[in-house]
């Protein structure tokens, strides 16, 4: 029975959101008409360059004002808008399904942002494709509005579990996104922060705009254990027993180490970092998103 | 250190609360899905043995803070020999009090003795209505109940004397009391000042002692508090060791040998002024090393029968010890008995011993071997000794051991041993080749050089017989290193022995050159023992028998010096000579005299009494604040 996305968007946030448009910062290479720059010159009003003028060439787009001051043929062209690809990739590892103290899990997070998206994006007419890293679902990007709820579907069936090799999966997605492509990836990235950089300039080199949800649960910022604790490891069968007031320091030390080195790696690609705590108001984290996207 | 509040003790395992509640809480872990594990386990990789060292800190600052919380509540008393305690109040206390008189020495003005008793009634205080508090001091040796500690310094039994201390007596008083009494668990405190002579750690009469103390009471302590000397320590002490009247053509002249012993090496003069019969004399004489003898001569001008005087020396450290008393009575008969088999040997040891009867006090009899068993040797100031030896012993060694002096030539040429000394079998000399002597002792003793200096020519006779001696401690010699003539010190007397004897046949003796100065000296040595019987040591009791005591300079004859004239005779008692050699038992041997018992010895050095028993909570409380801040130093998280 296929979802009408209830669960996952709020549709009085979505009815806030809409005002932001999804854009990307790169030329698209899409199909129809859209919001999107494309590669390729269009008849958008938006001037790009003079052309000299080639015989075939439309002749109403000499430009006569050129022709009069320099008495050659000139021809205007302008940007062509177009839509765009988007890929969302939901990291579904066991780590993504911790949450702590009422907090909704990570994974759920990330499926309400991405379905969120996902409807901003179809309804502007942009394509929007799911994939749930660690859980086989792949849903190839369509613009169809019926679309949404193939996507609703598979975000609602995700489930966190077990090791995801996820810069594996990241690379395979930049190899298998022919076209240029906005990916937006969900997850806490805890993996090799140095193979994770890796994979973000692949996908970049491959032209795809790139923008990271990193999710992260308040307690695993703040750390807040005092007395001896045994840590159940939620990928692999293992736990660490230990005293919390002890490594405290060097945990957090380490954290802030990965999260700066993080952010530093993303700013070199250009990669559009996002650190999201799980206890902010998710219509905030979005808005805060369209509306800087926007503004570049 | 001990407590007043004891009970309070009983909770001092709560310091391992800490422990506990740590161990507890490890114990009690709780179980938390984790999905940062990489960074987890990198932090426990990495962190580093100072955290942990610092968590291990901070549980032991809490529980010293705990620990020091209960000694606060438990108002511990500590003195600085007092630290033994922890343990509750024994059913009897018995203080052993050196009274002797090298615990007179001045301490920061005040004396070891009376430093002694302001610790012990310091540290008694605390134990005061709980334990049975004995003291024992070592003059008298009767045990005294304390009921109030407070007057210890008061007590005449803790009072000044110029006696040595018997340790071991002064013990066996304690082990009488507790078997009177049969406390359940016992303390003894020992406050000395363990001056070797008061211990005498070689008596084999400790290790009776110990076994017996032992034996009488299950649940046994010994605290040993040495009140040590100032440093640098300066005495002098000096006592009159004999007086000897002699006549001369001008009158009666009096002898007396001063004994000095210092603690100074330094070569100086030593001014004495000497009483005699009221009459004063100063002179000084020069002092060489730390031990002397000094033999002075005055003229009885009074030309008395008896009197009596004293030698006094400047003021020092021991103020007890620099007086020395003598009194002169007049001249007993002396007797020698000459015990021989044989007439001629017999007759020429008489005329040795006594060649002129009108002129000398000195009587010799001569005593048939076969009659000695009869005779009581106590009254004779000399035995000698020739021919077959006693079959019994034990006769002889009595005399020896109360300060007699028996002199024996030869056993009757057969192998014969008396009292540790064995004569073997006869030796000849060939006729031409007579055996010689060529070494004896001549500093002083019997074979000493004369005042004028000259020796007794032993190197000018000759023995033709002679019995190997072994033995003894031999102080004249053969040429052929064989010994000559040997002693042995038994008791307060002493036991000589020569090789051969005075037979025409055994050797020249008979000659006089070298026998007659031998016997003669050996006859004055041995009539010290009457002739000194005036002249007596405080403490040693020698007056027990006489009916009328009074005292012309002294107190207490018991334990003052001074002279008293006992049954209308004037005797003077001087303080013990040992008490003047100041060598000490160290703490190792001391430990050893009580084998198993358990020993705290405590040494006190400055004779403050302050701070020996006052309450120290304070200080417990200070280090209970500073383990509390170090603590909240420690657990305050490090600088990022």
């Amino acid at each position: 029975m296929s979802s009408d996305g209830r669960k996952l968007i709020d549709a009085d946030i979505v009815s806030r959101l809409v005002q932001y448009p999804l854009t990307t910062n790169l030329p698209m290479i899409g199909t129809v008409t859209g919001l999107h720059k494309s590669p390729h010159r269009g008849a958008s009003v938006e001037f790009a360059e003079y052309r000299k003028y080639a015989p075939g060439d439309d002749i109403r787009r000499l430009d006569w004002r050129v022709y009069a001051r320099t008495d050659r043929f000139y021809v205007k062209e302008f940007e062509a808008d177009t839509n765009l690809r988007c890929y969302l990739a939901v990291d579904c590892s066991g780590s993504m399904g911790f949450g702590s103290n009422g907090n909704m899990s990570k994974l759920d997070y990330a499926c309400k942002l991405a379905a969120t998206i996902a409807y901003l994006a179809i309804q502007q007419g942009d394509a929007v494709g799911v994939q749930c890293m660690g859980n086989n679902l792949d849903i190839p990007p369509r613009r169809n509005p019926t679309h949404l709820r193939v996507i609703f579907d598979v975000l609602e069936k995700a489930k966190s579990s077990g090791h995801t090799n996820l810069i594996q999966l990241l690379h395979e997605l930049a190899e298998k996104i022919r076209q240029r492509a906005f990916v937006i990836v969900f997850s806490d990235f805890f993996c090799e922060l140095s193979e994770l950089i890796s994979c973000f300039r692949h996908l970049r080199f491959q032209k795809h705009d790139l923008a990271v949800f990193h999710l992260i649960d308040p307690i695993e910022i703040e750390f807040p254990f005092e007395h001896p604790t045994r840590f159940l490891d939620m990928e692999e069968p293992m736990s660490l027993l230990t005293e919390p007031n002890i490594i405290k320091n060097q945990y957090l030390s380490n954290l802030e180490e990965f999260l700066r080195a993080l952010s530093s790696g993303c700013r070199q690609f250009n990669v559009d970092y996002r650190r999201v705590i799980t206890n902010e108001n998710y219509e905030k984290v979005l808005a805060n998103f369209l509306s800087e996207r926007n503004k570049k | 250190m001990t407590f007043l509040e004891p009970l309070m003790l009983i909770g001092l395992p709560l310091a391992l609360l800490p422990i506990i509640i740590h161990l507890l809480n490890k114990l009690r872990h709780r179980s938390v899905k984790w999905a940062a594990m990489m960074f987890l386990l990198s932090a426990n990789k990495t962190a580093t043995r100072q955290a942990k060292i610092r968590q291990w800190l901070i549980l032991l600052m809490r529980v010293f803070a705990v620990a020091a919380l209960v000694f606060v509540i438990s108002r511990p008393i500590a003195g600085g020999w007092l630290g033994w305690a922890f343990q509750g109040a024994p059913d009897a206390i018995i203080v052993v009090l050196d009274r002797s008189l090298s615990m007179e020495a001045k301490l920061n003005g005040k004396s070891k003795r009376e430093a002694a008793i302001e610790l012990v009634a310091n540290s008694a205080r605390a134990y005061q209505g709980k334990s049975h508090i004995i003291l024992i001091d070592s003059a008298l040796r009767i045990p005294q109940e304390l009921t109030d500690v407070g007057l210890l310094s008061r007590l005449s039994f803790s009072s000044v004397t110029d006696t040595s201390a018997d340790i071991i007596s002064t013990l066996e008083s304690a082990i009488d009391w507790i078997q009177r009494n049969k406390p359940g668990s016992v303390e003894i405190w020992i406050a000395s000042d363990f001056q070797k002579s008061n211990w005498a750690p070689d008596s084999e009469r400790w290790k009776e002692l110990v076994p017996r103390l032992s034996a009488v009471v299950g649940n046994l302590r010994v605290r040993l508090l040495r009140i040590a000397n100032p440093q640098p320590f300066d005495d002098v002490g000096i006592v009159v060791s004999e007086v000897i009247v002699k006549k001369s053509a001008s009158g009666k002249v009096l002898e007396i040998e001063m004994q000095i012993e210092r603690t100074s090496i330094e070569e100086k003069n030593l001014p004495i002024n000497l009483l005699v019969d009221g009459d004063q004399q100063y002179f000084e004489i020069p002092c060489l090393g730390q031990s002397m003898r000094y033999r002075h001569r005055i003229a009885l001008e009074k030309n008395l029968d008896s009197g009596w005087g004293k030698v006094e020396i400047p003021a020092d450290a021991n103020l007890r010890n620099n007086v020395g008393y003598f009194v002169y009575n007049p001249l007993p008969v002396l007797k020698v008995a000459v015990v021989s088999s044989n007439t001629i040997g017999g007759k020429i040891l008489t005329l040795a011993t006594a060649p002129l009867k009108t002129d000398t006090n000195r009587v010799a009899e001569s005593i048939l071997r076969e009659k000695a068993d009869s005779v009581n040797f106590m009254d004779y100031a000399l035995v000698i000794w020739q021919g077959l030896l006693p079959d019994n012993s034990a006769k002889l060694r009595d005399y020896i051991e109360a300060g007699g002096l028996v002199v024996v030539f030869g056993s009757g040429g057969k192998s014969a041993s008396l009292e540790g000394i064995r004569l073997g079998n006869i030796e000849d000399a060939d006729n031409e080749k007579p055996f010689k002597i060529n070494n004896w002792y001549e500093k002083d003793g019997i074979l000493a050089r004369t005042e004028e200096g000259f020796s007794i020519p032993l190197n000018e006779l000759f023995v033709y017989k002679r019995q190997p001696l072994s033995g003894g401690n031999a102080i004249a010699y053969f040429e052929d290193g064989s010994a000559f003539i040997t002693r042995r010190i038994i008791g307060r007397g002493q036991l000589v022995v020569c090789a051969t004897t005075v037979e025409p046949d055994w050797s020249s003796l008979r000659d006089g050159t070298v026998l007659v100065p031998l016997i003669q000296r050996l006859f004055d040595a041995g009539a010290r023992r009457i002739t000194q019987s005036d002249m007596i040591v405080c403490g040693e009791n020698s007056l027990n028998g006489a009916t009328q005591i009074r005292p012309v300079e002294g107190n207490d004859y018991r334990i003052n010096a001074g002279v008293y004239r006992v049954d209308g005779q004037l005797v003077a008692v001087n303080h013990p000579p040992d008490e003047d050699i100041f060598e000490i038992v160290d703490e190792t041997v001391a430990r050893k005299l009580f084998t198993s018992v358990p020993v705290a010895y405590f040494e006190e050095k400055t004779a403050d009494g302050q701070g020996f028993q006052s309450e120290i909570w304070r200080t417990f409380l200070i280090a209970m604040v500073m383990f509390l801040i170090i603590e909240s130093i420690l657990v305050l998280p490090p600088k990022s």
